[in-house]
């Protein structure tokens, strides 16, 4: 008797198995796959087969920001000037390895927009390698559009596409008209709003840059809000002289 | 039935008082000082690690005192000879089987729902946003470990000892989290291969379907799915507890 509602229950539950299967709308890079296996290293392994993919992304992008935050001597150009704590979005330190870390980081979790647009963002326009960020974007994006997901989601890394593509082909002053877009959402990174003030401080916008630098006032990053304070001052007083001089 | 939820009160007691339940100061130390670690970061980033590492931890937790008790209750209570004392009462096996594997799986939901309290506390004062998939990967962790310790009870009957039923059910756990990882390679594999692996899912626990708290961000499968998850892991505890209480009624102690 209880063997007999063993395999009752064991055949109901096969059945169960395969139609919640057939609702399935999203999956992660297989753990055995070459996607994965190309970039992934051991403990990213263990950490997904005892279930926790998302942990194993989140050590990776952190990792990626030690990365990208500190100075790699043998990363510095040739007669380029850096001291330590003036690495991060300089654009002195080439941060070679900025690109196998972040496809590492997305290729663990593709639900980790954050780490595909702050990369992409780095790549571009603080390190000037748009081809690096658009492979970025695009492995994502490809990816994301493969899954049987009935609304589009991930609208941002699009977006981002378009303002890289844009600045690779028309330059960065050209690119505005998106990354206003992309600084809309409350997960913007604070570089790319940096980023869309000094282009506006750069082309004499005055008014533009002080709106988006002021978005940065409160950043987490100390360095960030000590940037826009400065850029804010230099900009009231430009304005003043401005006024004076008219 | 009444006598399956005396032994299963008396299970959920004998648990709580028991000193792993300590394991979840462990956890709250974790969390927060995990908390204090990714202060620095963006506040994404931030909340996502301390949100997953949270649920990391208390999935792994209540993985590891659901072990504990699961092969404590079927392989060291025999060792030990303590289970006459309970067999020689008016009781069924099957019932005090069954009985002590609902007293362990509510040992872990509070257990789970203790920590998910103590995270979501700290999510909130850190302005985390919360949806029902956040919710509903508690409850999906819940299956998991329902559906662990029901196989761990199996294994235990079946051990020789508590290292070796400790070993099998950590590789059920892993085995569990890579069936789906290897869907996609049978295209690529012989006829034989890929009815040796149809028959790996059926017959281990396939958590690709539960593991919800590796997709929070809600995509994952379709609401229509998420219906016959339940009932698979639902259907999967009956079929293994049921196999373990005949295995317990020819057992000799």
């Amino acid at each position: 008797m209880k063997l007999a509602l063993s395999a009752v229950f064991f055949i109901a539950s096969v059945l169960m198995q395969a139609q919640a299967g057939k609702h399935f709308t999203f999956r992660n890079t297989p753990l055995f796959s070459k996607d994965f296996s190309e970039v992934a290293r051991y403990s990213d392994f263990w950490l997904v087969l005892f279930g926790h993919r998302r942990i194993a992304a989140d050590i990776v992008f952190i990792q990626t920001l030690q990365y990208y935050g500190s100075i790699h001597e043998d990363e510095i150009s040739a007669g380029a000037k850096a001291e330590r704590g003036g690495g991060f979005g300089t654009g002195l330190v080439r941060y070679d390895k900025l690109f196998s870390y972040s496809l590492r980081a997305v290729r663990l979790d593709r639900n980790f927009e954050y780490a595909v647009t702050f990369t992409a963002a780095a790549l571009a326009w603080v390190q000037k390698r748009e081809n690096e960020a658009i492979v970025l974007l695009t492995d994502a994006i490809d990816y994301w559009d493969g899954q049987k997901m009935p609304v589009p989601v991930f609208y941002q890394s699009s977006l981002y596409l378009s303002a890289i593509a844009v600045t690779k082909e028309k330059g960065i002053s050209e690119a505005t008209e998106y990354m206003e877009k992309a600084i809309i959402y409350p997960d913007c990174p604070d570089m790319v709003k940096n980023i869309l003030g000094e282009i506006y401080f750069r082309a004499e916008d005055y008014k533009n840059a002080a709106r988006v630098l002021e978005m940065n006032l409160d950043s987490r990053d100390p360095g960030y809000r000590l940037k826009a304070r400065e850029k804010l001052e230099k900009i009231h007083e430009l304005l003043i002289s401005g006024q004076q001089r008219s | 039935m009444k006598a399956v939820y005396n032994v299963a009160k008396y299970t959920l007691l004998e648990n709580a008082r028991s000193k792993s339940f300590s394991l979840s100061v462990v956890f709250i130390a974790l969390v927060f000082v995990s908390a204090f670690i990714f202060a620095k970061l963006s506040e994404v980033v931030e909340i996502r690690a301390i949100q997953d590492i949270g649920m990391g931890a208390v999935q792994f937790f209540s993985f590891l005192t659901a072990l504990f008790f699961a092969v404590k209750v079927a392989f060291v209570e025999g060792q030990n000879k303590t289970i006459y004392l309970p067999l020689t009462r008016p009781v069924k096996r099957s019932e005090y089987i069954f009985g002590r594997y609902l007293g362990i799986i509510l040992s872990a939901a509070l257990e789970i729902a203790a920590m998910g309290m103590l995270l979501t506390i700290l999510l909130y004062l850190k302005q985390a946003k919360f949806d029902s998939f956040y919710f509903l990967s508690y409850f999906f962790i819940f299956l998991k470990i329902s559906m662990i310790t029901a196989v761990t009870v199996l294994i235990s009957l079946a051990s020789t000892s508590q290292a070796s039923a400790f070993i099998f059910s950590f590789l059920v756990w892993i085995t569990g989290h890579s069936l789906g990882e290897v869907e996609f390679l049978l295209d690529e594999m012989s006829p034989a291969m890929v009815t040796m692996v149809r028959i790996f899912k059926w017959i281990f626990p396939n958590y690709t379907l539960l593991n919800l708290a590796d997709y929070t961000a809600g995509r994952f499968m379709a609401a229509a799915g998420y219906l016959p998850a339940v009932l698979y892991a639902v259907f999967y505890v009956f079929a293994v507890m049921w196999l373990a209480a005949a295995v317990f009624e020819k057992k000799e102690f």
